[in-house]
């Protein structure tokens, strides 16, 4: 078979020119903010919105666990902002736990980055619970005592000397969770901590982790799901701002349209080439 | 039984008794170590196995008992602190001996020069720079000066301008090969292969604004047919069963080698591989 068609062309465009159009189309959206694509919410979108919305008018301690490191922060740190900000706007307390080493500092510059904006001071309205080790084990003691387990915030200072903590012994005084992940930690928290006292639990993973989440989405287990950059997207076209997020998203669209449209070239160039050699075969053997 | 969680309870370092309670667990800690060394084989194996099913009797105990009307937990509910703190230190532990396998592979190889020995360099070098400046930034008694770069703090520099950045864009890197993998693997060379192409880009397109901008002039009566709706069905009423199914599978799966754990049945064991 001839390696030069076009067909066998489109089958192998050198890497490096697949790698420089990637880095084209990544670049364009930065480069230029104006190319915005229209956002359109999903359903899962707008539940996990109005269950954060429910969640932050009790004016109840709300947990959010934060499993992401550097490396996933591409997804989650945007989701993480947006809904921290969303707190931030309606006044909710609110505590941050780390399943990653990395993850305290992370979240900790996403608070310092609204804090100002929305008068919000470390002790007072908010907490950093920091790293903790043993995920499960954690948990589990979280829902007889928060303080009790895990006795200091990320810098040291007992939980008692923390004034937001003041009226919250266990997850029974806690309006809700949410879990920001890139890992499976969803599990525990429903066969820990949610079952206990009916705690609403919010879902905000990594677009690759979603569908995980889709079976306890149905039994009502989980009150939403904010599915990767697009859940960002989504989550700030609700709030009425436009971030990260909407920026991200903007970017991941092409890329997506980017990998579906080499799909096609990759096709075109496979089905071309069989079907030209099937027609030498049969101009062959006349 | 409240002497058993006043034992295990951590002091805080403001302690007058702190540094003298620190010492003691160390040498306990490290008596009940040499104990163990001490002992052969045979004869370790049982103590081990005692504590991995007491362990797991506690959770399973704690987790099955009912709790009495009116009490947030059952008779066992009060230990869990206890068993929390115990947990943490072993899994400290854990962390510390993959640091100490970490760093005691990559400093042979630098002290031998082996290939790519600069790499292991690095790494120590690496180590130890952010062991010392979290630790300082931690720790360091106030109005002690602490150095700083571009007004923030040299662990706060490091972290975010140098791990994080790194961390991310290698990660970032994964998104070029999956672009050239999916351009070079993804054929449709059956009917099997055309179904998964086609709920792939339908999936794919309904998480992006891309998806709900080709279809966003699609009349409301035929809602569903926007890719958004289309990728929510296939996720909520393909997907959801399977993954259910699936997760039938991991926690059968699961349960079978959790009581292979719990009753030190699991083989390779480390005994038997000494053995």
């Amino acid at each position: 078979m001839n390696s030069n068609t076009i067909w066998e062309k489109l089958q192998s465009i050198d890497t490096r020119i697949l790698y420089v159009v990637t880095l084209i189309v990544i670049a364009l959206p930065m480069l230029f903010p104006q190319i915005k694509l229209p956002i359109v919410p999903s359903q899962e979108s707008i539940d996990c919105y109005q269950a954060v919305e429910e969640m932050g008018a009790t004016h109840k301690l709300i947990l959010i666990n934060g499993a992401f490191s550097a490396s996933s922060r591409g997804e989650n740190g945007w989701q993480a902002q947006a809904i921290i900000e969303h707190l931030m706007k309606m006044h909710a307390p609110f505590a941050i736990m780390s399943i990653d080493p990395q993850n305290p500092q992370l979240m900790q510059d996403i608070v310092d980055k609204y804090a100002k904006k929305y008068d919000y001071v470390y002790g007072r309205d908010y907490v950093n619970l920091g790293f903790q080790v043993a995920f499960a084990q954690t948990v589990k003691g979280m829902v007889q005592d928060i303080k009790g387990t895990v006795k200091e915030d990320w810098k040291g200072t007992p939980l008692t000397n923390i004034p937001v903590l003041k009226n919250v012994k266990s997850i029974k005084d806690v309006s809700g969770i949410i879990d920001i992940t890139p890992v499976a930690s969803l599990d525990t928290w429903l066969g820990l901590a949610t079952r206990v006292y009916d705690t609403p639990l919010v879902y905000v993973p990594t677009a690759v982790m979603a569908p995980e989440g889709y079976p306890y989405k149905d039994s009502k287990q989980i009150k939403g799901i904010l599915m990767g950059v697009k859940g960002a997207g989504d989550y700030e076209y609700l709030m009425g701002v436009k971030e990260e997020g909407t920026q991200i998203s903007t970017i991941l669209s092409m890329v997506y349209g980017l990998i579906i449209l080499l799909i096609i070239f990759g096709n075109i160039g496979y089905h071309g080439a069989r079907i030209s050699a099937q027609n030498a075969q049969k101009h062959g053997s006349e | 039984m409240s002497i058993i969680n006043h034992i295990f309870a951590p002091i805080p370092s403001s302690h007058p008794l702190f540094y003298v309670a620190f010492f003691l667990t160390i040498l306990v800690g490290l008596g009940i170590l040499a104990l163990l060394q001490i002992l052969p084989n045979q004869a370790r194996k049982p103590i081990i196995a005692l504590v991995t099913f007491l362990g797991g009797l506690y959770y399973t105990a704690e987790f099955f008992i009912p709790v009495p009307t009116g009490h947030d937990g059952n008779f066992l509910s009060p230990y869990m602190d206890t068993m929390s703190n115990i947990a943490s230190v072993l899994g400290c532990f854990s962390v510390g001996l993959g640091i100490i396998s970490l760093i005691g592979l990559h400093f042979k190889n630098t002290i031998k020069l082996k290939a790519s020995w600069g790499f292991s360099a690095t790494l120590i070098v690496c180590f130890v720079v952010m062991t010392i400046f979290t630790l300082l930034d931690q720790y360091s008694p106030k109005g002690m000066l602490i150095p700083k770069v571009a007004n923030k703090s040299v662990y706060q520099f490091l972290f975010s301008g140098g791990l994080t950045s790194l961390d991310a864009a290698m990660f970032a890197l994964i998104g070029f090969f999956i672009i050239s993998a999916s351009y070079r693997a993804f054929r449709i060379r059956s009917l099997e292969a055309s179904y998964l192409m086609a709920s792939a880009v339908i999936v794919m397109l309904g998480q992006v604004t891309l998806g709900s901008a080709l279809t966003h002039n699609i009349p409301h009566a035929y809602d569903f047919f926007k890719l958004e709706n289309l990728s929510e069905y296939i996720l909520a009423h393909i997907n959801s069963p399977a993954q259910r199914a699936v997760t039938f599978g991991l926690a059968l799966g699961a349960l079978a080698t959790s009581l292979r754990l719990w009753l030190s049945l699991e083989r390779g064991l480390y005994f038997d591989q000494e053995a």
